[in-house]
């Protein structure tokens, strides 16, 4: 159904609905983080100030990294566990190999996103090759990145160079280096999303089909999906080195769900084809702003999962809604 | 006439300063300071206890008015203690007595407490940050000891199963590898299996029972949890009951001592180690001496079925009591509850460390 063979009186609204559709769920997780910062600035001061979006980008910039990665995989239809093993391996071999020169640890820092891309390449090569489901496939390559990260470093330890800790908690210009990785990951973004790659991956997602017969290569979406993911999981195992100042082999399985749910939150649909990163990085704030605002209300910080799980109801609410009608527009 | 008022205004000056002097002091020991109990993890009955005892331990002794205690629990997850920490940096308390998800990754949060003029006190999982006092158990002392029975036990020839507790969590490497010091020292003993026993019942029962399914002829089980577990576990296999060695938990002592031929041994990691934070901190801020050493070991008693009966060569000083109920041991309290309960300082009642 084009605009063409609407009559003119039903075309506002299919558009209007098309638009709701398609925004709708990213709308209800903008209204869901006002509401959030609003409470949160009437509780406590400084709230509305670059400081604040400093502790709060810091703070969720992990996440963010991890649920990056986690966005172009829902979006392409598939999902991956497999960063939580990536994360900790990534800790793990920065905090045992950066050493104390520069060189060498850029070059191990190379290294690392080399190999969240090599993971991520085998995910997806998997998945294609042998038509194997991507939750088990990479909750069997997040098992032996586990395992590789518990024989290289057993418990917690190694170290960073303090010139990478400083960089990693410095900041340019009144802004801490999470907010420009914030900025640099927009930017990334609003660029990847109009390339012919970024369309096709969206396109696959949408629909799998249509995506092969109008000539996109699954194998080469989904090594190159997958590999995103492994790439922007190191970054995230990167970063957090800079907040925790050591390697940790079991820390990523932290990322895993809460990475999905800070896409879901965002409006992505764990269908495919539809959500967009500006929804996960909403998402991502709203999970972080919630841990503040449990704390300024001294209530138990059980209250915390809790209204995690409520926004996330609320989340995949909007987007069944919105696919529902999209169905509808279908119909 | 000079003199006069020069001696009296010297008199009231120093009388002021006298008072000036006397008041600073009772003003710090009726100060109230505000202190934050950081916890990453809440899910097993030691921690419970550990929050409990914390906060019976504010409202009487000599605590009694002094603390204005908040409790932070986090979801086991380091970057959510991270963030909780940060807020409660910027909340400016006088001190934060931590129970850490990780010796290191806290590190560089905790500096910044540090450099905020907090005290940081860690203890049970303790932190490597220098800044932040460091108040644990002897990790070193309490495996030595419990192998060097099992040891004794065994008559330094037989096969073992060694528990690893936690995968990842620094304690669990600290106690196995500490098994294993000792045993090494025993050509003749032979560790032929390992579980995670998780610090948890279930999982202690069901690591030995799948090893036992594999290896029946063991000879004695280092857990590092409750023990109790492992004895279900060789009793429901229809195996004689080993060796065990274990931690200090009253379903640990009621079973070792209600079971026929049980033999065990049982060290202690009191949770009373978060009152004697809080004391450390309120000392600390009330003016009094810092420890010289950032590490400071509480040395809890063992408790043994065999107790009075056999000494530590190692550790002669080490006290091991007998496990006797009614004495050590309370079939009708709380299985989870750990021994010792109370610190010396301060009277804490079965019932308020069980919190019924």
């Amino acid at each position: 159904m084009t605009d063409q063979t609407l009559p003119p009186a039903t075309r506002k609204p299919a558009e209007w609905r098309a638009t709701l559709v398609d925004r709708g769920p990213f709308l209800v997780a903008c209204v869901m983080l006002v509401v959030l910062v609003a409470v949160y600035g009437s509780l406590r001061e400084g709230v509305f100030t670059l400081e604040e979006l400093n502790i709060d980008t810091a703070a969720a910039m992990t996440l963010l990294l991890a649920a990056t990665g986690q966005t172009i995989v829902l979006l392409r239809g598939g999902i991956d566990l497999s960063i939580g093993g990536m994360i900790s391996f990534g800790t793990v071999i920065a905090a045992t190999q950066f050493g104390d020169s520069w060189v060498t640890a850029t070059a191990w820092g190379f290294g690392i996103l080399l190999i969240g891309f090599a993971v991520g390449a085998i995910n997806g090569l998997l998945i294609s090759i042998l038509r194997l489901q991507p939750f088990l496939v990479t909750l069997a390559t997040w098992s032996i990145l586990s395992g590789a990260s518990l024989l290289i470093l057993p418990t917690d330890g190694g170290r960073l160079p303090g010139g990478w800790m400083t960089f990693g908690n410095g900041s340019f210009l009144g802004l801490s280096t999470s907010v420009w990785i914030l900025i640099v990951l927009f930017v990334f973004w609003v660029w990847f999303r109009k390339t012919r790659l970024g369309i096709a991956i969206r396109a696959t997602g949408s629909n799998e089909k249509s995506a092969f017969l109008s000539g996109v290569s699954l194998t080469r979406i989904n090594v190159i999906t997958y590999g995103l993911s492994g790439v922007f999981a190191a970054i995230a195992a990167l970063y957090l080195t800079t907040q925790t100042g050591t390697g940790s082999p079991t820390i990523g399985k932290d990322y895993i769900l809460p990475s999905v749910a800070a896409a879901v939150i965002g409006g992505i649909s764990l269908f495919g084809g539809r959500g967009d990163l500006s929804g996960t990085i909403i998402g991502a704030f709203i999970l972080t702003i919630i841990g503040n605002l449990v704390f300024v209300l001294s209530v138990s910080s059980y209250w915390q999962p809790i209204v995690s799980g409520i926004i996330l109801l609320i989340a995949v609410l909007a987007s069944s809604l919105a696919e529902r009608s999209a169905r509808r527009s279908l119909a | 006439m000079k003199r006069y008022v020069g001696l009296l205004a010297s008199a009231v000056c120093a009388t002021a300063m006298l008072a000036g002097s006397l008041g600073s002091q009772a003003v710090a020991e009726d100060k109230k300071y505000t202190i934050y109990l950081s916890n990453n993890f809440i899910g097993n009955d030691w921690r419970q206890q550990m929050e409990r005892v914390a906060e019976v331990s504010v409202n009487k002794g000599p605590l009694a008015g002094r603390v204005d205690l908040k409790i932070e629990n986090v979801e086991n997850t380091v970057q959510a203690q991270i963030n909780s920490l940060n807020n409660i940096i910027r909340a400016k308390p006088d001190a934060i007595v931590i129970d850490a998800g990780s010796a290191e990754a806290l590190n560089p949060t905790i500096k910044k407490a540090c450099d905020a003029g907090i005290i940081v006190i860690s203890f049970d999982q303790v932190v490597t940050e220098p800044c932040a006092y460091a108040l644990e158990s002897d990790w070193t002392r309490i495996p030595a000891v419990l192998a060097e029975w099992m040891a004794a036990q065994l008559g330094g020839k037989g096969k073992v199963f060694v528990d690893r507790g936690l995968a990842g969590a620094p304690i669990s490497g600290q106690l196995e590898n500490g098994y294993l010091e000792v045993l090494k020292k025993y050509p003749d003993i032979e560790v032929i299996g390992n579980y995670n026993g998780e610090y948890a019942l279930g999982p202690e029962q069901a690591g030995v029972a799948s090893l036992l399914a594999a290896h029946p002829e063991v000879d004695g089980i280092l857990t590092q949890g409750y023990g109790s577990g492992a004895i279900k576990a060789l009793q429901d296999a229809g195996r004689p009951i080993v060796p065990v060695t274990a931690f200090s938990y009253n379903v640990a002592a009621v079973t070792c001592a209600e079971t026929e031929n049980a033999a065990c041994i049982l060290g202690s990691n009191p949770a009373f180690l978060s009152s004697e934070a809080i004391r450390m901190a309120v000392e600390m801020l009330d003016g009094k001496p810092k420890p010289a050493d950032r590490h400071i070991l509480v040395e809890g008693d063992f408790l043994a079925t065999d107790g009075g009966m056999w000494k530590s060569e190692l550790y002669p000083d080490a006290t091991i009591q007998k496990i006797e109920i009614g004495e050590n041991a309370w079939p009708d309290r709380p299985p989870g509850l750990t021994l010792p309960i109370s610190p010396d300082w301060v009277e804490i009642t079965a019932a308020e460390a069980a919190g019924s």
